[in-house]
């Protein structure tokens, strides 16, 4: 379950969709807004949008990350052919947003709009109400000019429509479109289940907004209700300079289509200490332990299992695990930490199962690249999964030593770097 | 009972879903605990009624199903509290329905996945009605020696190892189950054990923050010290 962002284009496109309904036919947006993905095609995508040839264009990279304009990342008034030479510009090379490396692979290309007004809007959620934040001085200085948003608080049993925002407002020809606005911002906030919404700046042309930037999160965990709303082809990209290695895409994938949990970052690849932790809780527990200890620079990966994964899941982690481990051989070798706590209902002897299938696949690379194997368990059927984790131990002859509940969770951390 | 308790030895619950494993499990502390009555009194399973059998010590029992809450509760007048196995998809819809029977005073929502407005709008309601809601996303919790919650503190040996079938003086509360869990044998090992044990869950917009736990232990004069795993945010 999380709050994640969607792209502007995204944001902007659904919106366009839903407008003029909200507003009961008094606003309009066009909804005239390009994505450039690394497969388009810019003669198709002509083809397909004629305005791109009849209009000045603005264009920047729509990645989930801000203040484009002060990176000197925004394209403003060009022409068709002037925006292909800008982006072809801008993917090839590498780049770096504040610390973070990576390659511009998206793009979102819109009108341009020339105007005075920039007004903002944005709306987030407390636990008993949402709260409506509108500013007449939107744009890049927001921040310097804060103290002069207001709130509007909504709560949870307070239907928009019977809320009074003249005392918001000012008197003046854009009052009722304003409030028209609001409202209908609003209802797109609450029925498309948005966690954080944020147009800043926005401005009229007419009877018609443009919404000149968009930052939007949506709660994911209400696709099921909203999916229909959202569209097949929402997309929850990583951030930037993010992308996931094809072992992270493995186990997302994994994670995707199990009711249980399977997480798993790659922090250093080169790091001496790897983990297999059961639980998202304790998986904390033990990446401070560990960072406690001295050792958070060699900390290889975080990550988790957890929901009572079957056999065949626990194995694929295990295995991916021990794959990147045995890469490369380094001298005093590697620990791998298999911690948890006490499981309330995963079946211990079940995943400890799929475990031993993967230390058997890797018996050899283990014993090659001087592994020493960590266990602490406890929970339902841990006596039979530590003997039997034990037992495969010795046949193989890996080091490997296993705990149960009489032991502190964490004081396998301090036998394994021990030894570092 | 008192304002700060949610739970006693007396305490009697409704299982929403026909969770086998859950409610032996419950039965089997029972028995342990010396419990006069089973604290499952009745099982909703919406696709079938009829009776579901369970051991209580080495005696056979049988636990009627109904195929919705107030038949449920129109039959059985003492239960108060609901613990709701509905998965993320109905565990709103079957929430609210539980809490606005009167004789509903706690209801807790075990699914993973329920969509955030969706658990505030539940909080809202609780605190409205001014009732008890823990999770959703959580395993439950304990009262040491009078009630647990489904899964909570898992097999017998463990519920003993853990001291949890008698009453220590430590409340605890934390997010997180599986840390619940571990902690419980943390405390068993060095103190006279838990009081009560709460897990509020892992979602942004718990039903029942720690606060509201730290605030509700702090009135008991039983619980001696209190000990919570987590931060506030």
């Amino acid at each position: 379950m999380a709050q994640l962002g969607i792209r502007e284009y995204k944001a902007k496109k659904m919106l366009s969709k839903v407008l003029k309904d909200y507003s009961l036919g008094k606003i309009s947006y066009s909804g005239k807004v390009i994505l450039v993905k690394p497969e388009t095609n810019f003669s198709k995508l002509l083809k397909k949008n004629s305005w791109l040839k009849k209009e000045k264009l603005v264009v920047k990279p729509d990645m989930l990350f801000g203040k484009r304009g002060k990176l000197g990342l925004i394209g403003l008034n060009f022409n068709y052919s002037q925006i292909q030479k800008w982006i072809q510009e801008k993917t090839n090379k590498k780049i770096k947003i504040n610390k973070t490396e990576g390659y511009l692979t998206h793009f979102i290309i819109e009108p341009f709009v020339p105007h005075n007004e920039e007004y903002y809007i944005s709306i987030q959620s407390e636990r008993d109400r949402d709260i409506i934040y509108f500013s007449y001085k939107g744009g890049i200085e927001i921040e310097d000019n804060w103290d002069k948003v207001m709130e509007i608080p909504v709560s949870l049993s307070d239907r928009i429509d019977d809320i009074n925002l003249d005392k918001y407002l000012k008197d003046d020809k854009n009052r009722d479109i304003l409030k028209v606005f609001i409202k209908s911002i609003y209802k797109y906030f609450i029925d498309y289940n948005f966690s954080f919404l944020e147009i800043n700046p926005f401005t009229f042309i007419d009877e018609k907004i443009i919404p000149l930037d968009m930052v939007a999160k949506v709660d994911d965990t209400a696709s099921f209700e909203s999916t229909k709303l959202w569209g097949d082809d929402i997309e929850f990209p990583s951030p930037f300079g993010r992308a996931l290695t094809k072992e992270e895409e493995y186990i997302k994938n994994l994670d995707e289509n199990t009711g249980a949990s399977l997480k798993l970052t790659l922090l250093n690849p080169e790091g001496k200490v790897w983990t297999m932790v059961a639980g998202g809780g304790a998986s904390v527990i033990y990446a401070d332990t560990i960072s406690d200890l001295g050792f958070g620079s060699e900390m290889a990966n975080y990550g988790e299992y957890s929901g009572n994964p079957s056999t065949d899941e626990t194995y694929e982690y295990a295995k991916t695990v021990l794959d990147l481990m045995t890469r490369k051989k380094v001298t005093k070798g590697k620990v791998l930490i298999i911690g948890g706590g006490i499981a309330n209902f995963t079946d211990v002897a079940k995943t400890f199962t799929g475990i031993i299938k993967a230390l058997e696949k890797y018996k050899d690379k283990i014993k090659k690249n001087n592994i020493r194997i960590y266990i602490r368990r406890g929970g339902p059927n841990y006596q039979e999964g530590l003997r039997k984790i034990k037992a495969v131990g010795e046949e193989l002859g890996i080091p490997l030593e296993a705990y149960g509940p009489e032991t502190h969770m964490t004081e396998i951390v301090k036998l394994a770097v021990d030894t570092l | 009972m008192n304002n700060y308790e949610i739970f006693n030895k007396n305490t009697q619950s409704l299982i929403f879903g026909l969770q086998v494993k859950a409610i032996q499990r419950m039965l089997d502390f029972d028995y342990l605990i010396q419990r006069e009555k089973p604290s499952v009194t009745a099982i909703v399973n919406t696709t079938r009624d009829g009776f579901h059998k369970v051991f209580f010590g080495k005696k056979e029992i049988l636990i009627p199903i109904y195929k919705n809450i107030k038949e449920a509760l129109k039959n059985h007048k003492k239960i108060d509290t609901m613990i709701n196995f509905s998965s993320f998809r109905s565990a709103f819809e079957t929430t609210m329905t539980g809490l606005e029977e009167k004789q509903i005073k706690t209801v807790i929502v075990i699914a993973e996945g329920v969509p955030e407005r969706k658990a505030r709008i539940i909080a809202q309601k609780a605190k409205d009605l001014n009732k008890w809601v823990i999770g959703p996303a959580t395993v439950g919790g304990i009262v040491a020696g009078q009630f647990k919650i489904a899964n909570t503190g898992g097999t017998i040996d463990n519920i003993i190892s853990s001291k949890l079938n008698k009453s220590g003086s430590v409340g605890f509360v934390s997010k997180s189950g599986g840390m619940s869990n571990e902690m419980y044998n943390v405390i068993a090992r060095n103190t006279d054990g838990i009081y009560e044990g709460i897990a509020v869950g892992g979602d942004a917009y718990p039903g029942s923050t720690i606060y509201e736990h730290l605030i509700r232990y702090e009135k008991n004069p039983k619980i001696r010290m209190i000990v919570m795993l987590g931060f506030f945010s």
